[in-house]
């Protein structure tokens, strides 16, 4: 890292009040990031090096309508919490960038239910990017999230609701029975990628037909695991079709073998997922659908049913005035909806877990101020499997910059 | 959706919020219900450390516990068949499953129904009710009565009538290859988990499914048995469960305690002393039974008050007082619900619950229900539901545990409730040292037990308002030791806390009754088995802790304040180093100690064969505890042999950093239940199993168990060893379960109707359909010293003297004068045979096994003694190989010992060479080296099986060779055996815990039958054990001529009075035939001749007769 961006950091740290930090920096143009689109609010001009800092912070506060369970906090907690604590860094020189993103409030509990744990700080994105050829090949390598699905893509800071939808987040522990989603983890690798290229009539104003693809090699495990964790690459792709900026078709691939398990009982997980997504816009409203899904073996154990899981969602959102942005969504997430079991009677049996959740949401961004809050009342209907009441209620507040 | 008031105030414009968005809730319901469905993915299952469900079993739960029934089929467990409860916990919602199988904290071996001592053998299981109309979930095993041991089988068939007789009445009985009869009785088991609760109804029950009344026990043989064991009233059979808890669960029975194991001991001896009179069976009666365990997890088995079912205890009434029996020995109420733990030994505890009815008509059945209840580790989150149930009503006992010096709370403290003086509760303390539980209101006393210590009585009331217990814990101190090696790097070592106990005037030598109190859960305190003077102290020492240093060299040890004498160790090769220490309340004895290794094992690597961690049942030794154990131990080879699982020792040698000390193979001991247990190695490791490569062995034969095992090696066939374990180790001994006769080296086959054959092995493991014995010599290697049965390495013989020694007038009468006279019993049969007089017939019978001594050590203070060198040719465990440790094992470069190293040569070739000489001598080197904490005195050599020449001496600074000429007349094998006189404690620490005395029980009831104790009293090879030094060579032959290796043939010999005599060829013991119609008249008049003896304890025991009986139970001598 060198002494400009060491120094401009550590101003940030430093700096009693974010506004404080702001008038330390110049404004820069927007930098692309590799799996979201970013605003920047601070940049500076260093010999040769464009540096811009942007960043948010949220604070969440939740209600989850108490169930009478025995699980201590599942479906039981109400209270504070550090959703996110940002701080992303861009260091751009010709075609070349580099860029560094940290997150101070990791939510790195001792286990899923109880409340006993640490708020972490981690680094989530670290990567070079190199334009090969300006606009139509990028390299990037170093940590990031490998593009795949529409939601994922949508930075956190950027959501119409608190957060993202049941099938890319999953579960956390307190709010209902704990389950992963569906989305990737930020992962170490390399990336071939493309900004969106349109062409045929208003290619250059970017209102005609269009496409943007990415394909990625990573590591395939978690961003916390310093290394691979076998010696199998996860592979990446995704390739999205644009009409203007009104109407975006997507698909992702994704592969990945995962070892899972302590030795000597480490088990081979072979993962294959698919993402399909649809984003439109017009007249201020704008709706998105995705649908992914997900196929995994173990590759020991035979007796073992390949299992689907699949999860989608819908969700449309109003641009209405006084920075008001009303929405619903409708997500599910179903971790086993096909068991290739030889009984299909078991299999059937166990695809009793699936969870859909109705959310209401209202964001309020407060004219020229950074910050946004944002509520949502989530519906939440398990199968038997996983029931608990854990209808809840989020309350947010996003200062982003 | 649920809401609570409390809501409104906790949230306040939050609920304002949620209250206006409240019409788009949803439909969740959240009643608690329950489940049952057959699991279709690992991820549904329960897991945890004794978990062996697998896809295809069936899953019961509710929102507060999950229960795995196994499929119909073989026995993944203990046991031998499906359809047992194999994994049981809690819901633990925070560890989803995986492709692992599941993250639970299961600690659960086996449940299983059994009517009298015969199990279910199922034929199917279902769903009986799936839960979804929102009632129990209910899982259904059905199928007919079986034995999982053949042994019982005609017992069991007798007593429950549960299949038709064979013709001929008793003698029909008689033959062991008989085909069972058609069945009578229809089992079935029911699970019936009902919502929202912690506990599984247990529905057990037997049908008569035939056209006909069947009565139990059988017409035919019932009234006899009855009046040979002198009942005064009708045997009715009692039915109940056999669980196996497994090692990791304590068992506790409240009004007993922790101390179940020797209660039961002690209620066989009263009842023999009190008569408590056939049909009682003796045992301990008890309200049921909990485990507890530190994993998180407790289990509970409970009956209620049933009027449909007549408890066995409660029935059992005295004719002549019209008191209950148990009451007037024991003096204990027995209640309508009351249980009979009739035996509890190794990992198996049985209890008897309901009595059957004398007589089930057509379609008639009768069924027991018990309630198997899970904790969250504790007594006292068990009786929460006991109380409960039984409706009881109860107060809340709550407190917490603070450290009496510093104040601070103390995590894991067992906090013990009693009444009227018995442990009747127990609270496991939480991080915050506190507990709270449900307990009946009235006076109680508290304790805390917290290793190694324990605090004083409080007494207190609970009343309805409940009670608050602020308790003191006794503060420990500490033992840091550091420990290098002679270069001063960190050294792995055994670290030893030595104490000494007061001089007992009374000669209490039960270290339980003055040194501890099991009750209390107290650990166990091994002893020197050193007989105790007044004078000497050293005489009355004690080990009251040890630990491992590992690759860093350093350990610290919780220990009792006070003065502490530590042994630092680190096996055999090496120096001791004893140091005392002063221990104060939460201060640290600081001690460094530096190991010297004083043997030259150039080109040796010492290994063990025969070790378990906590994958076997009986075993609660953590991996990586084991791994540490070994290392310390001074081993440089280890081989996983878990019970009928795979293990993988190689990871963890690596997290603790040990791989310039130790390595490992894999392996396993394939455990049948009663035709032997064999290690397998090196084997693969399939990840992909629950038991990662263990197969089934019911009714399999040897060779085809053999067979399997080397299908299974990591090398190939040709390149896996199989090895017999402690062959004559009663009902787990190989050569003991199929007649190998000691003296002829043959098989003896069963003489038609001997009434022996009673409870003679039965079955396709044993014989085949022709009736031919299925016995085979086709294995690799056998243990010669197993570290569980020391008694069994050589047959025992007439020590030099017996001055003092209790031994019944009539074998005393009959005594060898020879010391070292082989003895046999009344009947002609060597009566202790040993495992190295097996080999020797072995190698005179052209069999070249590779003699072996492994630990057998399901702790970690017992690993590595006695251990097996194996001439590898490198020194470090870096540089072993799988394929050279099978080549060495071919060929024989082995020495067993448990201290000297013993190196032996002949005419300069090594141990397990074949010499070919044309002379008449051979040049025999023995050379013996022993650490300085230990000695060897006498030696042996052994040619073609006699011995050619006994010799003492004495090392020189630690050492001892000399060369031997020895005559070769012919083909000649030699094996050198060294021993000395050492007490290895506290390196090695004595067999201290004797096997449950279950022998007590049948003389308690079975004097009638010549029940009684040995023939030979003080003389017979006693359980408890010291070690002291002793190593055998594997042999080396001397091939004289140019011929092909002839074999000496198995020396003739033959029991003659007590003892065993060379006698001519033509006279030599042979085996009895089946058919053979002089020895079924002998064995009719033997038996007939003891039903004219009058009853009395220590009548002699006749092996294979009717009397040993006790053969069944006496596997549980096995060092579990």
């Amino acid at each position: 890292m060198n002494k400009p961006l060491v120094a401009l950091m550590s101003a940030v740290a430093l700096s009693p009040t974010l506004a404080a930090a702001q008038a330390a920096l110049a404004v820069a143009a927007p930098v692309e990031s590799p799996a979201s689109s970013e605003s920047p609010t601070s940049v500076v001009s260093s010999p040769g090096v464009q540096l811009s800092v942007s960043g948010y912070v949220r604070t969440l506060f939740s209600t989850v309508f108490d169930s009478p369970s025995d699980s201590d906090f599942i479906g039981q907690y109400d209270g504070f919490q550090m959703a996110d604590a940002r701080l992303k860094v861009d260091a751009r020189r010709g075609a070349s960038r580099v860029h560094v993103a940290l997150d101070g409030a990791v939510d790195h509990r001792a286990s899923d239910n109880t409340a006993q744990g640490e708020i972490d700080a981690r680094l989530t994105e670290a990567f070079v990017e190199h334009a090969i050829v300006d606009g139509y090949l990028k390299l990037t390598a170093g940590q990031f999230e490998a593009p795949f699905d529409a939601e994922e893509e949508t930075s956190t800071e950027d959501l119409v609701f608190t957060d993202h939808a049941v099938e890319s987040r999953g579960v956390k522990g307190v709010e209902g029975y704990n389950l992963d989603g569906l989305s990737l983890d930020y992962q170490v690798g390399v990336m071939l990628s493309s900004d969106p290229l349109y062409f045929g009539p208003g290619a250059d104003s970017g209102s005609g037909f269009g496409l943007a693809y990415s394909v990625a090699a990573t590591n395939g495990n978690a961003a916390r695991d310093a290394q691979n964790d076998n010696d199998a690459l996860a592979y990446t792709a995704r390739l999205s079709l644009m009409y203007g900026p009104w109407v975006t078709l997507g698909a992702g691939y994704h592969h990945n073998e995962l070892t899972t398990g302590a030795p000597p009982d480490r088990l081979t997980l072979r993962r294959d997922a698919m993402a399909f997504d649809l984003r439109a816009s017009a007249y201020g409203v704008h709706v998105l659908g995705q649908f992914v899904t997900q196929s995994d073996d173990v590759v020991e154990v035979k007796a073992e049913p390949s299992i689907d899981a699949r999860g989608y969602h819908a969700q449309i959102w109003f641009d209405a005035p006084y920075g008001l942005t009303p929405g619903y969504r409708f997500a599910r997430l179903d971790p086993t909806v096909g068991v290739d079991a030889q009984d299909p009677i078991a299999a059937e049996r166990i695809d009793t877990d699936a969870i859909t959740v109705h959310t209401v949401g209202l964001s309020a961004a407060l004219p020229d101020e950074v910050l946004t809050v944002k509520v949502n009342y989530n519906v939440v209907l398990e199968d038997k499997a996983r029931v608990v009441d854990n209808d809840r209620v989020d309350l947010l507040f996003q200062g982003a910059f | 959706m649920a809401r609570r008031p409390s809501l409104v105030r906790r949230l306040g414009p939050a609920w304002a919020l949620s209250a206006a968005l409240t019409p788009l809730g949803g439909c969740d319901e959240a009643a608690p219900r329950a489940t049952a469905k057959q699991v279709a993915s690992r991820t549904e299952l329960v897991g945890g450390p004794s978990a062996l469900g697998e896809i295809g079993d069936y899953l019961l739960e509710n929102d507060k516990i999950r229960v795995v029934v196994q499929g119909p089929g073989f026995s993944r467990g203990f046991g031998v068949y499906g359809g047992s409860l194999i994994d049981a916990d809690l819901q633990r919602p925070a560890s989803p499953g995986s492709p692992a199988g599941g993250r639970g904290h299961d600690n659960f071996g086996e449940l299983f129904p059994v009517f009298f001592v015969q199990a279910l053998v199922p034929e199917a299981v279902r769903v009986l009710s799936d839960g979804s109309d929102g009632g129990p979930a209910r899982v259904q095993v059905t199928g007919t009565g079986g034995d999982f041991l053949t042994l019982t089988r005609t017992l069991n068939q007798v007593v429950t009538n549960s299949n038709e007789q064979p013709d001929g009445g008793i003698l029909g009985l008689l033959d062991p290859t008989r085909p069972d009869g058609k069945p009578n009785l229809g089992y079935e088991m029911v699970y019936e988990l009902p919502p929202g609760e912690r506990y599984v109804r247990l529905k057990a029950s037997v049908k008569n499914i035939t056209a006909a009344a069947v009565e139990m026990p059988s017409p035919s043989v019932g009234p006899l048995l009855s009046q040979l064991l002198g009942a005064t009233s009708p045997f009715q059979v009692p039915m109940g469960f056999i669980s196996l808890f497994g090692a990791g669960n304590d068992v506790f029975v409240p009004g007993q305690g922790y101390g179940v194991r020797w209660a039961l001991d002690d209620s066989y001896k009263v009842a023999a002393e009190k008569g408590l009179g056939f049909p009682a069976l003796p045992g301990v009666i008890t309200p049921g039974l909990v485990t507890t365990s530190e994993q998180g997890v407790s289990y509970g088995l409970f009956a209620l008050p049933d009027p449909r079912v007549t408890s066995y205890a409660k029935a059992q009434t005295n004719p002549e007082t019209g008191a209950n029996r148990y009451t007037e020995a024991y003096g204990v109420e027995v209640g309508d619900d009351a249980m009979l733990i009739p035996f509890l030994a190794s990992a198996f505890t049985a209890v008897f619950y309901g009595q059957a009815p004398a007589k089930l008509e057509p379609n008639e059945s009768f069924g027991i229900t018990n309630y198997f209840v899970i904790g969250d580790g504790d007594v006292a989150s068990v009786m929460n539901t006991v109380y409960a149930l039984r409706g009881i009503a109860t107060s809340t006992l709550s407190g917490e545990v603070r450290d009496a010096v510093t104040g601070a709370p103390v995590e894991g403290a067992s906090v013990l409730v009693y009444d009227a003086g018995a442990p009747v509760n127990q609270f496991f303390t939480d991080a915050t040292g506190r507990f709270k539980g449900q307990m009946p209101p009235g006076a109680y006393r508290a304790r805390i037990m917290h290793h190694p210590m324990k605090g004083d009585f409080v007494d207190f009331t609970l009343d309805q308002n409940g009670e608050h217990l602020v308790l003191g814990a006794p503060s420990p101190g500490r033992i840091a030791v550091q420990v290098t090696d002679a270069e001063g790097r960190p050294s792995p070592a055994k670290v030893s806390v030595v104490g000494r106990y007061a001089f007992d005037a009374q000669g209490e030598t039960a270290a339980r009754k003055f040194l501890f109190e099991p009750a209390a859960g107290e650990h166990w305190r091994h002893v020197d088995l050193t007989r105790d003077t007044e004078a000497d102290a050293d005489t009355r020492r004690y080990l009251e802790a040890h630990a491992f240093a590992g690759a860093d060299g350093r350990v610290e040890l919780t220990v009792p304040p006070g003065e502490w004498e530590v042994w630092v160790s680190r096996g055999p090769e090496f120096t001791v180093e004893r140091r005392r220490v002063q221990v104060s309340p939460k201060s640290s004895g600081q001690i460094a100690a530096q190991l010297r290794r004083v043997l030259d094992t150039a080109g040796w690597i010492a290994g063990d064969f025969h070790v378990h961690a906590d994958p076997s049942l009986d075993s609660s030794l953590p991996l990586e505890e084991r791994v540490l154990s070994a290392a310390a131990g001074g081993l440089e080879l280890l081989t996983s042999t878990d019970h009928n699982f795979v293990t993988n020792y190689a990871p963890h040698i690596e997290r603790l950093g040990l791989q310039d000390h130790l390595t490992s193979i894999v392996g396993l001991e394939l455990t049948t239940l009663e035709a032997g247990h064999f290690n397998g190695f090196p084997l693969k490791y399939d990840v992909g199993q629950i038991t990662k490569g263990a197969f089934e062995w019911s009714q399999r034969t040897p060779d085809e168990l053999f067979d399997a095992i080397r299908q299974r090696g990591a090398y190939g066939p040709d390149k896996t060893i199989v090895q017999v374990n402690h062959p004559r180790d009663s009902i787990l001994g190989y050569f003991e379960q199929h007649n190998f006769n000691p003296l002829s080296a043959q098989v003896d086959e069963l003489a038609a109707f001997d009434f022996g054959n009673l409870v003679a092995p039965s079955g396709e493991a044993f014989y085949t359909p022709e009736g031919e014995s299925t016995f085979s010599l086709d294995f690799d290697a056998m243990e010669l010293f197993n570290g569980g049965v020391v008694a069994q390495v050589r047959s025992a013989a007439r020590p030099t003297s017996i001055e003092g020694l209790n031994i019944p007038a009539e074998t005393l009468a009959e005594l060898p004068t020879e010391p070292g006279t082989v003895l046999c019993e009344a009947d002609g049969d060597v009566a202790y045979p040993g495992a190295v007089d097996d080999w020797f017939n072995l190698l005179n019978l052209g069999r070249r096994v590779t003699g072996t001594g492994n630990s057998d050590s399901h702790d970690s203070e017992d690993i590595g003694v006695p251990r097996t060198y194996l001439r590898l040719g490198v020194d470090s465990p870096r540089d072993v190989d799988g394929r050279a440790v099978v080549q060495a094992f071919q060929d024989h470069a082995a020495l067993v010992t448990n201290g000297p190293f013993v190196d032996v040569s002949v005419d300069g070739r090594p141990i397990g060479a074949e010499v070919r000489t044309e002379a008449s001598t051979v040049q025999l080197k023995v050379d013996v080296q022993v650490a300085p904490w230990l000695d060897a005195r006498r030696g042996r050599i052994t040619a073609n099986g006699v011995t050619v020449e006994a010799f003492t001496f004495e090392t020189q600074d630690g050492r001892f060779t000399r060369t031997f000429t020895l005559p070769v007349p012919k083909d000649t094998w030699f094996v050198v055996e060294v021993e000395g006189d050492t007490n290895l404690f506290p390196v090695a620490p004595p067999i201290t815990i004797p096997p449950s005395q279950i022998d007590d029980a049948l003389v308690s009831i079975g004097g009638p039958l010549g029940f009684g104790a040995s023939e030979y009293g003080d003389l017979e090879p006693g359980p408890l054990q010291r070690w002291t030094p002793y190593a055998i060579t594997n042999p080396i032959w001397v091939n004289v001529g140019d011929a092909a290796w002839s074999p000496a043939g198995v020396r003739p010999r033959k029991c003659v009075g007590r003892g065993v005599q060379d006698v001519p060829a033509e006279q030599a013991t042979t085996a009895p035939k089946r058919g053979d119609s002089e020895a079924a008249a002998d064995a009719k008049r033997r038996w007939l001749k003891r039903q004219l003896v009058p009853s009395q304890l220590g009548f002699p025991r006749v092996r294979h007769d009717l009397t040993d009986v006790r053969v069944i139970f006496d596997q549980f001598r096995h060092g579990h």
